[in-house]
């Protein structure tokens, strides 16, 4: 974080590029064209599909980043392509230098210290390569992944090679799936990139900065003197994402400890009409939390216990198939049922979308475009052993009939597969195969069943028992992850009686919720806004990291003694620091931005003087957060006046 | 005061209300009633109402005058059959956790608590909704013993203030001393005891089920710095 090397000013303004109209440009010479790529893997696999697998490699700067040159028909010529890369980011973020450093200025500060774009040093070859191959060509096609980073990571390159070709002209790709239906489309519907995304983006990079320095220096340097011994070398960050995350952590603890079980009593009746059959009652009033109630009740069953068959119904019952997958569901399912965490999930389904298997992964969207071919993607299916059949039968019975839901980002499809392999390994052939049955089994038809339902009559008191019938299991035949089983019961007539074999009155205790698990965690981001779907998995990371959260044998999160303080600390001050309106407010600001309805000035002037505000009244009351950490830490070191005021 | 008059009252509280008071109690009523009038006359049918007023907002217990039959808290089976006023003293929902029902009141339950990981929601299981049962503390002045709301009563809430005064109508069946209550056995007349109002408050009575200290000051209130 301290020593940083400068080497590019971002001065231009993008303004300017809005005005191209593709029609102007189509009427000069274009002989030689820059793709350039978010991953060496994406540049790779559309330099294939564009080429038909001819192209030639180059070197560049940048070991992990080839460049790819074939001929292709564009703009209506044929022109020479250069097709290369970045590594996602290729500027960050930082303050200029007078306030890098920890101790070179008061925090508060850092709300309005000047920051600048710079290119990390590990990034300079990929910026070397970027401004050679730029001068020799006429136009520079941004191919970066279709989302809010992607337009952002665009509008670097563009910068980049702006500054030493001015007069580049610059188009957009726009694609969901590296796979030549989808690139060739793109390329015969190049467009702008999209100043709006990339400024939210902006916005968020800069308040990340602002806010993340300012509280993690005040609170490292003055937490390391107060607990010497626990934290002395300890970095304790502070992200307005990370901290509502953990604070829904320690949220759940708190209602663990809080908790008080009850005991509750309930009737149970049982029936074995035969030897073979036996069938349990509930009771309608479910429970009582009182003793002596549930006994008077139980007594007058006891006296009387004929019990009288009231209705005996039967309707059919389906259970339904998956909606197509957008990202949340996708980390949710892939933690639960196949037991990958969100991150590596993320990271996974990144690596099989750049090599073209599944269509992009990070997507909002829960209904099948109209035009997308989902036969074609099905009957690519039917090759497997496993669930070919399965897809055979799809077509063969009326074709794909998606379940569709009611999200739309208008960006990206649901995630499902784009090319049929059997050649994965490990997690990548675990979480393609998921892909897939998911979409298969949301493809296909629900499960049918009919639910057969007894109601009966004790001395005046409502029991009912139910059992299921499987139909059709449909869907469920490929996809495991769920299960729906026959319940048999004998059949029963209404009005006729029986006697029950048993009539318990039994008790039960209530239980606290459970600790979350990451699904859960994922739920609460999303229900609260909390990040993007892009970037929770990170934030999770982040807490772990820190060391604020733990996780338990059975994969639940539980907070850390530091995680635990902070969280009390900032709340006892009276601010929602780890509650999440206030990164929530940014976040739906951020849309706005995004969506060319808010501006970026503004929205960064707000949210920047909201920030300023509550950091500095948590300055004030910082003794709060001693003596919150205390309780965890053993006592707080007193410091001086002067040292107060060093901090 | 004229002999005449009260007993007109106490003959009205009877046969309108079906309360019955002591005579000691209703004299010294109408005598205040009275005075507070300061020497203007008062009417027989405002005395009646102003009367009851007093009655309902009186703690039976200061009145000590039985009416239910003697025992009753302790009978197994039994039955009443005849109409009874009584106060209730505090009344609970049996069929929720206490636990619940206290953070409800105190605005601190929260809907993250609800929040687990269900994706992609298949059918709603058939859920027991289960129906409400209040349990009620209930008292003649002399005999305590409890009620439940054995069937759905839909003028009873836990929203009555205690000291709430009820009619109860027979038949009425009895059961390890409750009392199994439905609809048409039941009649709110109203009123309340200021002493009891806090100690019998909803949060109060909670706390106690739950065995938690109890708490004067809501959560939330710590003053600032
Ligand atoms: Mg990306």
């Amino acid at each position: 974080m301290n020593v940083l090397y400068r080497s590019l000013r971002v001065t231009v303004h993008s303004q300017f590029y809005r005005q191209i109209s593709v029609n102007m440009i189509r009427r000069t010479q274009i002989k030689k064209v820059l793709c350039v790529a978010e991953k060496n893997d994406a540049a790779k696999g559309i330099a294939e599909i564009m080429s038909n697998g001819r192209s030639r490699r180059r070197e560049g700067y940048s070991v992990y980043n080839k460049i790819y040159e074939y001929e292709y028909n564009l703009f209506g010529q044929n022109v020479t392509v250069s097709m290369t890369s970045v590594s996602g980011h290729l500027l960050g973020l930082e303050f200029k230098a007078p306030f890098q450093k920890w101790h070179s200025c008061n925090p508060v500060l850092l709300f309005d210290a000047e920051v600048e774009k710079y290119c990390p040093e590990n990034f300079i070859p990929i910026k070397r390569t970027l401004e050679r191959e730029v001068r020799q060509c006429q136009a520079l096609v941004i191919w970066t992944d279709c989302d809010r980073e992607g337009e952002n990571i665009g509008f670097e390159i563009i910068d980049v090679c702006k500054a030493v070709k001015p007069n580049v002209q610059v188009f957009r790709a726009r694609f969901s799936e590296i796979t030549p239906n989808s690139i060739r489309r793109a390329c015969e519907t190049l467009t702008e990139p999209n100043i709006n995304i990339s400024d939210a983006v902006d916005v968020r990079q800069e308040l990340d900065l602002r806010i993340g320095a300012s509280f993690t220096r005040f609170q490292t340097l003055r937490l390391q003197k107060i607990f010497p011994e626990s934290l002395s070398d300890q970095l304790i960050s502070y992200g307005s994402c990370q901290f509502p995350t953990l604070g829904f952590v320690v949220e759940r603890f708190k209602a663990i400890q809080a908790f008080v079980p009850e005991t509750f009593f309930k009737i149970k009746v049982v029936h074995e009409p035969n030897e073979e059959e036996s069938v349990e009652f509930n009771w309608k009033r479910h429970r009582l939390f009182n003793h002596t109630a549930c006994l008077v009740l139980y007594q007058m069953c006891m006296e009387d216990p004929t019990a009288k068959v009231i209705s005996v119904t039967s309707k059919p019952k389906s259970k339904w198939r998956p909606l197509p997958l957008d990202t949340v569901e996708l980390e949710k399912l892939a933690s639960r049922k196949l037991r990958i965490s969100a991150k590596e999930t993320m990271k996974t389904a990144e690596k099989l979308y750049t090599q073209g298997f599944i269509s992009y992964p990070r997507t909002e969207t829960n209904m099948f475009p109209q035009n997308l071919n989902l036969t074609l993607l099905v009957e690519q299916q039917t090759q497997d052993n496993e669930w070919g059949n399965f897809a055979q039968r799809i077509l063969e019975s009326g074709g794909p009939t998606p379940r569709n839901g009611n999200k739309s980002d208008q960006a990206h499809p649901p995630i499902h597969p784009t090319k049929y392999t059997n050649s994965l390994q490990g997690n990548e052939k675990r979480l393609y195969e998921f892909i897939v049955r998911h979409f298969l089994a949301c493809c296909s038809k629900d499960a049918q069943g009919q639910e057969v339902t007894v109601e009966i009559e004790i001395a005046e008191e409502r029991f009912s028992a139910s059992g299921l019938t499987i139909i059709a299991r449909n869907y469920l035949e490929v996809y495991p992850y769920d299960k729906w089983y026959n319940k048999v019961i004998p059949l029963y007539r209404p009005d006729t009686t029986f006697q029950p074999t048993a009539i318990e009155m039994v008790e039960g205790q209530t239980s606290p919720p459970q600790l979350l698990t990451e699904a859960d965690l994922i739920s609460l981001m999303e229900k609260h806004g909390i990040g993007t779907d892009a970037t929770h998995a990170e934030h999770i990371e982040t807490i772990k990291s820190r060391m604020y959260v733990g996780l338990t044998a059975d994969q639940r999160f539980l907070p850390g003694e530091l995680g635990m303080g902070l969280v009390e600390g900032y709340n006892s001050m009276g601010y929602e620091m780890s509650k999440p309106d206030l990164r929530a407010e940014l976040e739906a600001d951020l849309k706005l931005v995004s969506e060319g309805r808010k501006d970026k000035a503004s929205v960064l002037r707000y949210h920047v003087a909201k920030y300023k505000a509550v950091f500095i009244e948590s300055v004030r009351k910082a003794k709060k957060l001693d003596e919150a950490l205390s309780n965890y830490l053993g006592p707080a070191q007193e410091i001086t006046e002067q040292e107060q005021g060093e901090m | 005061m004229s002999v005449g008059e009260v007993q007109v009252t106490q003959a009205w509280l009877h046969s309108e209300w079906h309360v019955q008071v002591p005579p000691a109690w209703l004299d010294a009523c109408v005598n205040w009633i009275k005075e507070e009038a300061d020497r203007e006359s008062v009417p027989q049918l405002q005395l009646n109402q102003r009367v009851l007023e007093q009655w309902l907002l009186t703690d039976l217990r200061d009145l000590a005058h039985p009416v239910l039959p003697e025992g009753i808290s302790e009978a197994l089976k039994t039955q009443l059959d005849s109409c009874y006023c009584v106060q209730m003293d505090s009344v609970l929902d049996i069929s929720q956790p206490a636990y619940t029902q206290l953070q409800r009141i105190r605005g601190t339950d929260c809907s993250n608590d609800q929040v687990s990981a269900v994706t992609q929601e298949t059918q709603r299981p058939w859920e027991a909704k289960p129906t409400r049962m209040l349990m009620l503390q209930l008292t003649d002045g002399v005999q305590s013993l409890e009620g439940m709301e054995y069937r759905p009563i839909p003028a009873l809430s836990t929203n009555l203030p205690p000291g709430t005064k009820l009619q109860l109508v027979g038949p009425i069946a009895v059961r390890l001393g409750v009392l199994l209550l439905k609809a048409e056995n039941v009649k709110v007349l109203g009123g309340e005891v200021e002493q009891l109002l806090e100690i019998y408050s909803q949060g109060r009575v909670l706390c106690g089920t739950l065995g938690l200290p109890e708490e004067n000051h809501p959560q939330g209130e710590e003053p600032d710095d």
